[in-house]
């Protein structure tokens, strides 16, 4: 875990920061979700996807500044060879894999914090 | 006249008529008692007389209530009260889902039988699959049983539809950059040759594909779930403004 973190090179910290304030706000809204009921604001729970969508862009961005790096690399290496190409392939892709995985937490608490207010509401 | 109103506020409170039923049944007690005033009126009564003798003749008792009940409630509803109340939630909510799981079987076993796609990348998409069929199915047939569903049911439906639509496009994006890392991971340290690129691409090319599969069909129910949405609005609406002129017709 340590090794694929620290393979995201620069952009893991913007990861890192979006990432932990989707868990506060995943907490907020369930915290809010619990003392306020069925009155929970809503925009609290779509705050949610927000960083989830934030986390997927720097994800994607990391990708292509990554790519970027990585043909910049190459077109300054004596030698080229496909290991070399594959292993930049590689750590480019890692910060996509990080973006989309806490854009799928997101959408996953979105979908549990909506659905446990409209069981309230609708119940 | 405010005791009509009255009257038509206290048969809503009782009535056990699906919503749009109600609608009907409060209009066909207001025809009636304002027919009566307008008869016993021109039969020579005073008005104040004739709304009081209306009243009493017509203020629907606990048994009329239930014969009301009884005559608007749908051939559906009527196979809903013979099935009892715990075969129709069951049939409501765990049916759909296992038909939909059952019918989705068959093209995921094809699929993972083909060695192409990883189990973990596909079944969370096929089980999400079955869900965003299963659910407007779900509303569906509590629609056709209740004849009407209310909206805030509707609501949490819709919100659910699109929920499971952003999942299923989000794990198809991560399946598939998890599955490009891991053979980046292999070929960094051993070249490939040529057809396993394209081997890869085409499963890539299969998973996202997948993905937008289902967040088509999940699109599909989102917007039936709006539509019946947007009708149990309307219902909801139009008995709201009956009562509401029954309130403005009370502070007159």
């Amino acid at each position: 875990m340590g090794a694929f973190i620290q393979e995201m090179g620069v952009m893991r910290y913007p990861l890192i920061v979006s990432a932990v304030f989707l868990l506060v706000q995943i907490g907020r809204a369930a915290w809010a979700l619990k003392s306020r009921g069925g009155g929970a604001d809503p925009m609290t729970q779509h705050t949610v996807l927000v960083w989830g969508g934030l986390c997927a862009l720097l994800g994607v961005l990391g990708t292509v500044v990554g790519m970027s790096v990585a043909a910049t690399s190459i077109s300054r290496a004596a030698e080229v060879s496909p290991p070399i190409i594959w292993g930049g392939v590689k750590v480019a892709l890692s910060t996509t894999v990080f973006g989309l995985f806490w854009l799928t937490v997101a959408v996953v608490a979105w979908l549990a914090l909506g659905y446990a207010q409209g069981r309230r509401t609708a119940g | 006249m405010p005791w009509v109103e009255t009257l038509l506020r206290d048969a809503n409170a009782r009535l056990d008529v699906p919503l749009r039923a109600r609608s009907d049944v409060l209009r066909e007690l207001r025809g009636d008692v304002e027919a009566l005033v307008a008869r016993l009126v021109a039969e020579g009564v005073p008005p104040a007389q004739a709304e009081a003798r209306a009243l009493d003749l017509l203020h629907p008792g606990p048994e009329a209530m239930a014969a009301l009940a009884e005559i608007h409630r749908p051939l559906s509803g009527r196979l809903a009260l013979l099935l009892g109340q715990r075969a129709v939630d069951l049939l409501e909510g765990v049916g759909p889902l296992v038909m939909a799981g059952l019918a989705f079987s068959a093209p995921v076993s094809v699929l993972l039988g083909s060695g192409r796609l990883p189990f973990w990348a596909v079944a969370p998409l096929a089980v999400l699959g079955a869900g965003l069929v299963a659910n407007p199915v779900s509303e569906g047939l509590r629609w056709w049983l209740h004849r009407g569903a209310r909206a805030p049911g509707l609501r949490l439906g819709v919100r659910v539809q699109v929920g499971g639509v952003l999942l299923a496009l989000v794990w198809g994006g991560l399946a598939t950059a998890w599955s490009g890392y891991r053979a980046a991971e292999g070929w960094a340290v051993e070249a490939p040759t040529p057809w396993e690129v394209v081997g890869h691409v085409a499963q890539a090319l299969l998973l996202v594909g997948l993905a937008l599969a289902v967040a088509v069909m999940g699109v599909f129910g989102a917007v039936a779930l709006a539509q019946g949405l947007r009708v149990a609005r309307g219902l909801e609406v139009e008995l709201d403004e009956l009562l509401r002129e029954a309130d403005s017709n009370d502070r007159r």
